[in-house]
């Protein structure tokens, strides 16, 4: 586990260039050393173990995507736990700004307030070239994935039928939601999801992850019509067990700068194709009850969105075979491979078999990192 | 016989009374009436036998006004029966038309976010009222929403038992009254 006393080095000791790995342990190192005084005039003081930016935390952010801190701490007042986000470059700064911006819209609107929680904002400052946020940690007595079956459908359920009802779809509703959260059509699904199978097939080069990418396309071509049928919802691009905390019935999001208005089942897509994984029932419970209380559309709309939601998770971790080396290359490969056949199963309204499931999973494990395992404990 | 349902609202919409208008529209194509359902929206969700014509709500509000009051006068000239959901972007374009197309109108009044609305702003409030006084019967009581199917718990039988019987006197109270 990566500590805030970490020293690490950027360049091997025969000049070999540094790692992205080193790289960002020097960035982490660098950045806390910065903010830990900063903090602590505050009134907050970090925690000595800092889980979050260690393990495959190096990979997770897109290559030119903002590099943000995420770190634990208490409230030296009362030493209420705190979780503390912090940026230093343009982007990373943009998207403070803009998740605080989208929490405090979030909680203007009456039917997401009631439903849709967010930690309390503790302290937010702009100094030393880095914005620094800091809100309230929620403690929850188990993780999502914890909870039984029947709950989490339940749960997961209610949030995903909270966010459909915010729907734009007046002028004036469009110009407020653009202005704030963004907005994204068929035509910007179709349009990413040629980019990502492009560049899937220039790195990867596997002939049979290029046959299902070419039908993935092929059926995206054919149904724009159902895609734009159902946008003009708020989604959230990330919603998964991660990014959800549940205590005393109330359900909390930690991450608002995923929120934007698109295709309602963009987050039914990311939350159910993320299940498949970690609790197949609730994936099939989730489907089971689409096919069941909604219209045919829908059922179509859902499926096309797994499966641009399978298609960008699988260019995410192509996007590893160039940054990682060693075990974490392995797994970006395995990863590939299991997430395409969920795609396959996708395409073909069936799920994975339990078998292959716990296959990878023994794989990943076996390739996983202690920091990574660690980091891993009580996320979803 | 031709029926035409004038709604604010329609799915992919997620309020009651989009669903309402929907299953409506369903039901009465069932029966073997030609249904238009005259709706804002951009693409409806499709109901076997029902034309869904629709204005798109991104226009400006006079625009989309003065383009759903010329779609609504294309469904209803040779309409024998008009249901009326609710709410002034439809009320508006229908208390217009009906000095031009004397159709018999049966006001749909279970918007409550629509009828608060009325109650607030004097305008809107005698809309309402003009279109009240056109009306040739007023729903305020709509069947139940279609209970939910849920893994994990045992089938809604009797729930969906009482929704299928409260349809069906629904249905018959407004073919019992009107044309």
């Amino acid at each position: 586990m990566a500590t805030t006393h970490t020293t690490t080095h950027a360049h091997h000791p025969m000049n070999k260039p540094a790692t992205e790995k080193e790289i960002w342990e020097q960035y982490c190192a660098s950045g806390i050393a910065i903010v830990r005084p900063l903090l602590t005039k505050h009134g907050v003081i970090l925690d000595e173990a800092q889980p979050h930016i260690a393990g495959e935390r190096y990979l997770t952010r897109p290559l030119a995507g903002a590099k943000k801190l995420l770190l634990l701490g208490k409230r030296s007042s009362d030493k209420m736990r705190v979780v503390i986000k912090v940026a230093s470059d343009t982007a990373g700064i943009a998207e403070i700004q803009h998740e605080r911006t989208c929490r405090e819209m979030l909680s203007s609107m009456e039917f997401a307030h009631s439903i849709l929680h967010s930690p309390d904002e503790l302290l937010f400052i702009h100094e030393q070239n880095r914005a620094i946020l800091v809100s309230e940690f929620i403690e929850q007595p188990c993780s999502f994935t914890e909870r039984p079956i029947s709950e989490q459908f339940t749960l997961a359920l209610s949030i995903l039928k909270a966010q459909e009802q915010a729907h734009a779809t007046t002028h004036g509703h469009i110009k407020t939601v653009r202005k704030t959260f963004g907005e994204v059509h068929a035509d910007d699904y179709l349009t990413k999801c040629q980019t990502y199978i492009t560049e899937i097939n220039a790195s990867a080069k596997n002939q049979t992850l290029e046959q299902t990418l070419g039908q993935s396309l092929q059926l995206f071509k054919e149904s724009t019509k159902t895609i734009e049928q159902y946008t003009g919802f708020l989604t959230n691009w990330d919603l998964t067990p991660q990014n959800i905390r549940v205590t005393n019935e109330r359900i909390y999001f930690l991450d608002h700068a995923s929120f934007h208005f698109g295709n309602k089942h963009e987050s039914w897509a990311r939350f159910i194709n993320f299940m498949s994984l970690y609790e197949p029932q609730v994936a099939q419970a989730l489907m089971e009850y689409v096919h069941s209380n909604r219209a045919h559309e829908e059922v179509a709309s859902l499926k096309l969105m797994r499966i641009y939601r399978l298609v960008e998770l699988i260019r995410f971790y192509t996007e590893w075979l160039m940054r990682a080396e060693g075990n974490v290359r392995e797994l970006a490969l395995a990863r590939i491979d299991f997430w395409q056949e969920v795609l396959k199963a996708t395409i073909s309204d069936t799920f994975i078999s339990e078998e292959t499931r716990k296959e990878y999973m023994k794989k990943r494990d076996s390739l996983r990192s202690d920091d990574e395992k660690k980091r891993q404990i009580g996320l979803h | 016989m031709k029926i035409v349902i004038a709604t604010p609202l329609y799915p992919p919409d997620i309020e009651p009374t989009a669903l309402y208008c929907k299953e409506f529209a369903r039901r009465l194509a069932g029966a073997g009436h030609s249904v238009v359902v005259a709706t804002y929206g951009n693409i409806p969700e499709d109901v076997p036998g029902v034309t869904v014509t629709t204005t798109d709500k991104r226009q400006f509000l006079l625009v989309r006004i003065i383009l759903y009051t010329m779609s609504l006068w294309k469904s209803i000239k040779d309409a024998n029966v008009i249901y009326v959901q609710n709410g002034a972007s439809v009320e508006f374009p229908l208390f217009i038309l009906s000095f031009v197309a004397k159709k018999p109108i049966v006001l749909l009044s279970t918007d409550t976010n629509a009828t608060e609305r009325a109650e607030k702003n004097l305008f809107l409030k005698k809309l309402r009222q003009a279109i009240e006084h056109r009306a040739h019967l007023i729903i305020k009581k709509l069947p139940p929403q279609k209970p939910e199917i849920l893994p994990f718990v045992p089938q809604p039988t009797h729930a969906l038992t009482e929704y299928e019987t409260a349809w069906q006197q629904h249905i018959q109270q407004l073919t019992h009254i009107t044309p």
